[in-house]
Order: structure tokens, then C-alpha cells, then sequence
């Protein structure tokens, strides 16, 4: 067999398929993107001497409406005379993304380029701080370049958003810095949300959280977007069948939206299932051992998800306790090790059920 | 009977269909005499399925002439199947909202979800109002009735709390209170501490931690770092909870003294190539004297350039206390045209401990999504599932949603 260095290599034919693959692998990962597309080069221009407005004529005048300023092939054809392909310039020099965002950035933002163009005195770097590179496409200045400006860093305070953005939360553009929506946001919402609630709500509404967080339903927009699955969401996929072990692998997670004294109960009740006294069943669902004269696991087991033991004997399901455990009764003391609370035992619920007898 | 099967029957009707249409009257009735105010949305979405059929109505609204004033309103239609078909609905918002845009402040009056800092998130009937002064400093407070389903309230419930935050330059810092009584008893009484800090715009970090007073000790603690750039996000955090301070006070499993469980963890999500993207996940957890974690890796490929069409693969691993399975997703989601769209879903959960609940279980989804108008979109899929506490189940699922928008430009 022909080896790539003779003696014990490679084979040739190895090198090949690998080659073969890296080559389609290119394409599948995005490494040679398919569209002939690229970004234009701006920093060329500018270090040939090319000034800003030579191609973008008129924009150091123009307000928050009107035309965007983009130049059309006429103006690139003033100096390359001879074009090597008869189709529009842009069609490869510069992305239709770019001209998108540009596009967008004009329906959804209150922006004079003639308000600025003084401030900084007619220099477009400055903002466009993204022209110095060769690779770069997406000029327009990321959101932190308008809080250099004094003005801006009182608006962002404050959270007037609407001195810049016409309507938020049809724009419904996602923050580029400061907030974060990647990750595991799910779980990172929370805290990150805890400082910042109004910056949240500049863009979503009350209906975002109480869809969610609502004490009768929970987690309904994925739910209904079943049909996008890439959408990360609480609840996804199986998670109707898999939420007891979920919920086992969450110590306390489930409270912190969930009333499960109700909201289980309430749902068990409904599928009918789960709860002996519903199933019609007459042994009880813990295991052997559950209760024994010296305890058994009940105890332990309530120690560490209590929430578990409220879904099912909450409420009236408590006599069931109380019926050992007050004070006196042949369960003993079921308080923990070094409990403590503000509780007042012969007044307050929950205390009163056992003290009082 | 118990409690809240009591007030749930109070809200069954004898015509399910009786109250679902005059539920999309009302609707209609509420979209008419809005129809002035701008701009003005709705967004009406209704999910049909062999299951349950439930619906969801979202309609916002907002006077351009009057701007700093805007009304919301969330309801949620379904039915029930407890002693045969049922009629349920539920209001989940319904809210009105005066602001002064400048400054920040606003006051809310209505049907809330009122999230304050690192106190407990709570589903309110009443107002809260937050007001921004110099310097930074935020001033904010609420009070009013813990929500009972479809305005059914069984016993008078009071909650009331507040927060009071400073903002400098990169830093929040803010602390908050609250204290809700049911029926006359106290059931939460909490004081938390929340922060947040953004030196610069790849690194961010916030905590918060919230107290229980009744119980005395710390019920909810969470801690987030992370560092991002365009191609990589690192994120560590730790958790601390204890679920028997989460619970009521007036709830008798509150009392008991729980083992409070925290967890430490890190996520990294990686763009190794531009339709490529990497996420894994682990956490190490302790409740009491039991040690476990879990952990998540995601392997997610773009079909397009624009991320438009994708499939996934994720492989999850759960050992921590009684809860141990292995699981494993997979997806693809493609658009076949600009307006139609396919997307199937695929999950096994293995647990180690089966107990007679089958040595797996299933899931599968497929799914087509048209949007016929700009306005109207419309799915429908089969979903198919084999759980621990049923048999093998066929749903067909079925999703209807219409936006309207009228406003600025």
C-alpha cells in the first residue's frame, strides 16, 4: 500500500477521504460559506485616500427618515471603470445582512446623522468604529458607543429607552451587551432580572412574565410553540412525563413558582392520577417502611422536599401528621435539629394544630 | 372535597362552549372599542389538541395621544375533564400602567405578576408603583391580594412589600422586603438583597438572596458570573434553597427543618464553527450529607447560514438523590419555504431505577408550521409519548394564532 512519506505513514488513500471530508465539513460548518457575499471593504478605501462622504453622499445631512445613503453601483463604477462582472456591486461587496440591519435600524430608531455629524465633527469613525477593519460588515455602532455620549448615559439611567427606540417591543431585538439571553437563561433570568426588572420590561410586557409565572397556568408559550423546538423554554419536550424526577433533582426549584401545595394537587386531580384516594387504590404509594413505630423514612424524606409531602398532604392532608405528631401523640417532636422560627405556637397556623391540643 | 377543588368547580360551567365564546366576544368587544387607541395589539392564540384544548389571549394597548398611559390583559381558556367536560378560564393580567417615560417612574393598577428584587415573585390583585429619583436611587412598592384563581377568594390574603435600590455607574444594588398574610396568618414574611454588576460589556455578574423571617435562614440564594465574547460564553453560578422556608409559613411542612440543598456549577457555550455551536453544563449539588450533580452537553448545527434551519443532539445526565436517569434529544428544525416549516423531536429518558414505570420512556414530536398571512400562523403536529404513570399516548395537536397591530410607524 502507498504510504504519504514511504514506510509505515499514512496511506494515501486516508489522506484523501480526510481531505475529501474536511472539504465538505467546510461547507456544513460554515467555514466556506456558500454565498459569494462579503464584507465590504471599507478599510481599504478609507487608507486609499476615499472619503466617507465620496461614496455615502448627503448622509452628514440626513435626519431620522428618508433614504439610507447606501451607494448604488453608479458610484462605484465613477472609479473602477471597468467592473469585472455585469451584476449590481452589491450583490458580493458588502452583505445583504448589513443593508438589512441598516434598514431596520432606520424604521426602529430615532437617529439624525445631521444631529451627530457636529458633536464629533464631521469624523464617521469615531461611531463606526467597525470601518477600521477589513472583515467587519456590521457598521452599525453597538449600543454601548452611545452611552460615551453624555446624553445617552442619562437615558440609559433612567431606562428612556423611547428617546432612541421607536417601539421596543416591536423591534423586539435582543440587548447586545448588559443583558444576557444566552446561556441557560432559564435559569440565569432570575437573578439576572432581580436588579433589573425595568430594563426587562422595556422591551417585555406583563403578559411575558404572568404567562409563566401565573398562579392557574404555567410555562404556556412553549407549550404553544411546539412547533419551534429550538426555542429554549421551560417545560420542553418530555417534561410532562419526566417532572417528578425532575422535580426530585431540584430540591425547591418547583416552589419557587409553583404553589404545590394546590397546583399539584390540583393537576394530579385532574389527570387523575398519582394519589391513591383518586386512583380508587387502597395501598398507600410510599414504600415499605414508609412509617414505622420508630419512624421510618417519612421523616428523612420530608426533611428533604418537604414540597413533595405538601403536593399530596397539604391542607386538610395534614390531620394526617397531626394526628401523630402533635404534641403529646405518639410521633414525637418532628421538628429538625436546631429549628427555629418566628412563628408564635399557640396563634399562628401552622403551629396551633399540634400545641394547642 | 378539598380546598381548591372547591374553587375549582366554582369556576366550571355547565357550557363550556357558552363560556369560551363569551370569552372571545369579550375579546372582539375589547379589540372594537380600542380600535382608536394606539397602537394597539392582539394576539389571540388557541391550541387544540385531543388532549385538552386551552387558549390564550394577549391584547396590549396603548393611547398615542395619551402615551404615558397603556393597558394589558392576559387570559387563559381551557377545559377540564374532572366528572366529564368543563369549562375553565382564568384572567392572568389584566392591568393599567401610567408612566412618566423621562424619569422611569410608573404606577400599575389591576392584575400583576409583581417580581421585587430577591423576595419571593408574587401573582397580585392591586398596584405597585416605582418611583426613580436623582442620583440613581429607585424607590418601589406594591400591595394588594394574593390572586386566587378566577377571582375566587375564598379568604381575604394581604401582601405588601417594597425595594429600595441605588445604581452607579457598573453597580445596582438593592434591598427589598415583603410580607403576605392569608386568611389572617401570616405566610411569608422575607427581606432580601439583590446586585448586579457590569464593569464591562464581556463580563457581567448578579446575585441576589432573600431571607425568611419566619423561618429564620436564608431560603433562596442564587450567584451568576459570566464572561462572553462573540464566539464563547462562560458562565459559573451556585444555588441555595431551602424548600421548606419556600413554602408558606402557614403550611405544616414548613416547620419541620429541611436540608436546604445548594448547587455549583458552570455553563460554556462555544461557536467553534459559524454553524456550529457547543454547550455543555455541570453542577455539583449537596442536600444533607448526599453528594451528586448532573450534567448536560448540546451539539446544535445551523442547516443555513442565517440559522434559519437546524438540528441538535443533547445528552443529559441527572444523579442526585432518589433522582437518577439518563437522557438523550434530538431535533431537526427546517424550513421548507419562507412560510412553511417542519420540525420533529425526539427524547428517551432512561432512569436507573425503574420501579415498575418502564425502563424508558419515550417522547417524539412532528410538527408542520404555516403562515399563510402575516398576521395568521398555524400549526399542527402528533405528539407521542410512553410515561411511568400511563401507557402509550397519541396526541394531535393543533395551534392557531392571529396578531393584530395597529400604531406608529
Amino acid at each position: 500500500m502507498k504510504t504519504l512519506f514511504g514506510g509505515r505513514g499514512i496511506p494515501q488513500i486516508v489522506v484523501l477521504a480526510l481531505c475529501v471530508f474536511l472539504a465538505s465539513c467546510a461547507g456544513i460548518l460554515g467555514i466556506r460559506p456558500k454565498s459569494p457575499e462579503r464584507a465590504f471593504d471599507h478599510r481599504a478605501h478609507s487608507l486609499r485616500g476615499v472619503d466617507c462622504l465620496t461614496c455615502h453622499k448627503g448622509i452628514s445631512l440626513a435626519g431620522d427618515e428618508g433614504p439610507l445613503h447606501l451607494p448604488a453601483s453608479t458610484v462605484c463604477t465613477s472609479c473602477h471603470a471597468t467592473p469585472h462582472d455585469a451584476r449590481d456591486c452589491s450583490s458580493c461587496h458588502g452583505r445583504g445582512a448589513t443593508r438589512e440591519n441598516a434598514t431596520l435600524a432606520r424604521k426602529h430608531l430615532r437617529f439624525s446623522h445631521a444631529n451627530h455629524a457636529p458633536a464629533v465633527k464631521g469624523q464617521c469613525i469615531p461611531c463606526h468604529i467597525a470601518a477600521g477593519s477589513s472583515s467587519q460588515s456590521a457598521l452599525r455602532p453597538p449600543m454601548a458607543q452611545c452611552f460615551t455620549c453624555h446624553n445617552h448615559q442619562e437615558s440609559w439611567k433612567t431606562r428612556d429607552c423611547e428617546s432612541c427606540h421607536v417601539d421596543l417591543p416591536k423591534e423586539a431585538t435582543r440587548p447586545a451587551s448588559h443583558v444576557v439571553h444566552e446561556g441557560d437563561f432559564i435559569r440565569e433570568h432570575g437573578v439576572r432580572a432581580a436588579s433589573a426588572r425595568e430594563l426587562c420590561a422595556s422591551c417585555h410586557t406583563e403578559s411575558y412574565c404572568a404567562s409563566c409565572h401565573g398562579v392557574s397556568t404555567a410555562a404556556l408559550p412553549w407549550r404553544f410553540s411546539f412547533e419551534r423546538p429550538t426555542l429554549a423554554g421551560l417545560h420542553r419536550a418530555g417534561f410532562r412525563q419526566r417532572h417528578a424526577e425532575e422535580a426530585r433533582g431540584a430540591p425547591g426549584l418547583c416552589t419557587t413558582c409553583h404553589a404545590e401545595e394546590r397546583f399539584c394537587a390540583d393537576c394530579h386531580a385532574e389527570k387523575n392520577v398519582g394519589r391513591a384516594e383518586i386512583a380508587g387504590q387502597a395501598r398507600s404509594p410510599h414504600p415499605a417502611g414508609w412509617v414505622r413505630a420508630r419512624g421510618g423514612e417519612h421523616g428523612r424524606a420530608a426533611r428533604r422536599d418537604p414540597g413533595s409531602c405538601a403536593s399530596c398532604h397539604g391542607g386538610r392532608g395534614e390531620a394526617l401528621c397531626v394526628g401523630c405528631h402533635s404534641v403529646g401523640g405518639p410521633g414525637g417532636n418532628p421538628h429538625g435539629p436546631g429549628f427555629t422560627s418566628a412563628l408564635d405556637p399557640s396563634r399562628d397556623t401552622p403551629c396551633r394544630s399540634c400545641h394547642t391540643r | 372535597m378539598t380546598a381548591p377543588s372547591q374553587s375549582r368547580s366554582r369556576l366550571k360551567t355547565q357550557d363550556p362552549c357558552k363560556q369560551v365564546a363569551t370569552a372571545f366576544f369579550a375579546v372582539v368587544a375589547l379589540q372594537c372599542s380600542l380600535a382608536e387607541a394606539q397602537p394597539l395589539r392582539l394576539r389571540a392564540d388557541s391550541l387544540a389538541s385531543t388532549r385538552s384544548p386551552v387558549g390564550l389571549l394577549v391584547l396590549t394597548g396603548q393611547d398615542e395621544l395619551k402615551p404615558w398611559l397603556d393597558a394589558e390583559t392576559v387570559t387563559w381558556l381551557g377545559f377540564g375533564t374532572v366528572g366529564g367536560p368543563t369549562g375553565l378560564g382564568d384572567v392572568l393580567t389584566i392591568s393599567v400602567r401610567a408612566r412618566h417615560a423621562k424619569s422611569g417612574s410608573e404606577v400599575r393598577l389591576g392584575r400583576m405578576v409583581v417580581t421585587m428584587g430577591a423576595v419571593r415573585p408574587i401573582h397580585l390583585d392591586g398596584a405597585r408603583g416605582r418611583v426613580r429619583l436623582f442620583g440613581g436611587t429607585t424607590v418601589e412598592s406594591f400591595v394588594g391580594m394574593p390572586v386566587q384563581r378566577g377571582f375566587d377568594y375564598r379568604s381575604l390574603g394581604f401582601a405588601a412589600g417594597g425595594r429600595v435600590a441605588q445604581a452607579f455607574d457598573v453597580t445596582t444594588i438593592g434591598a427589598s422586603y415583603l410580607r403576605r398574610l392569608e386568611d389572617g396568618n401570616l405566610s411569608d414574611e422575607e427581606i432580601g438583597a439583590d446586585f448586579a454588576l457590569t464593569p464591562a460589556p464581556w463580563l457581567t455578574a448578579a446575585a441576589r438572596a432573600a431571607f425568611d423571617l419566619v423561618g429564620r435562614g436564608p431560603s433562596d440564594v442564587l450567584v451568576s458570573a459570566s464572561v462572553q465574547n462573540s464566539d464563547m460564553r462562560l458562565e459559573v453560578f451556585s444555588t441555595h434553597r431551602s424548600p421548606g422556608r419556600l413554602l408558606p409559613s402557614t403550611s405544616l411542612f414548613s416547620v419541620l427543618g429541611d436540608f436546604a440543598s445548594t448547587s455549583v456549577g458552570s455553563t460554556v457555550r462555544y461557536r467553534a464553527f459559524p454553524r456550529l455551536e457547543l454547550l455543555a453544563q455541570g453542577q455539583g449539588q449537596t442536600r444533607g450529607d448526599e453528594r451528586g450533580g448532573q450534567g448536560l452537553g448540546r451539539v446544535t448545527l445551523a442547516l443555513d447560514d442565517a440559522w434559519e434551519g437546524t438540528c441538535g443532539f443533547e445528552l443529559r445526565r441527572v444523579s442526585f438523590g432518589e433522582s437518577r436517569w439518563t437522557g438523550a434529544r434530538g431535533l431537526v428544525s427546517l424550513p421548507i419555504s419562507r412560510r412553511l416549516r417542519a420540525a420533529t423531536e425526539l427524547e428517551i429518558v432512561a432512569p436507573d431505577d425503574p420501579r415498575g414505570r418502564g425502563a424508558v420512556w419515550p417522547w417524539a414530536l412532528v410538527a408542520l408550521g404555516l403562515k399563510p398571512a402575516e398576521s395568521w400562523d398555524l400549526a399542527i403536529g402528533v405528539e407521542a409519548l410512553a410515561g411511568p404513570s400511563r401507557g402509550a399516548e397519541t396526541f394531535a395537536l393543533a395551534r392557531l394564532s392571529y396578531v393584530f397591530e395597529r400604531g406608529r410607524r
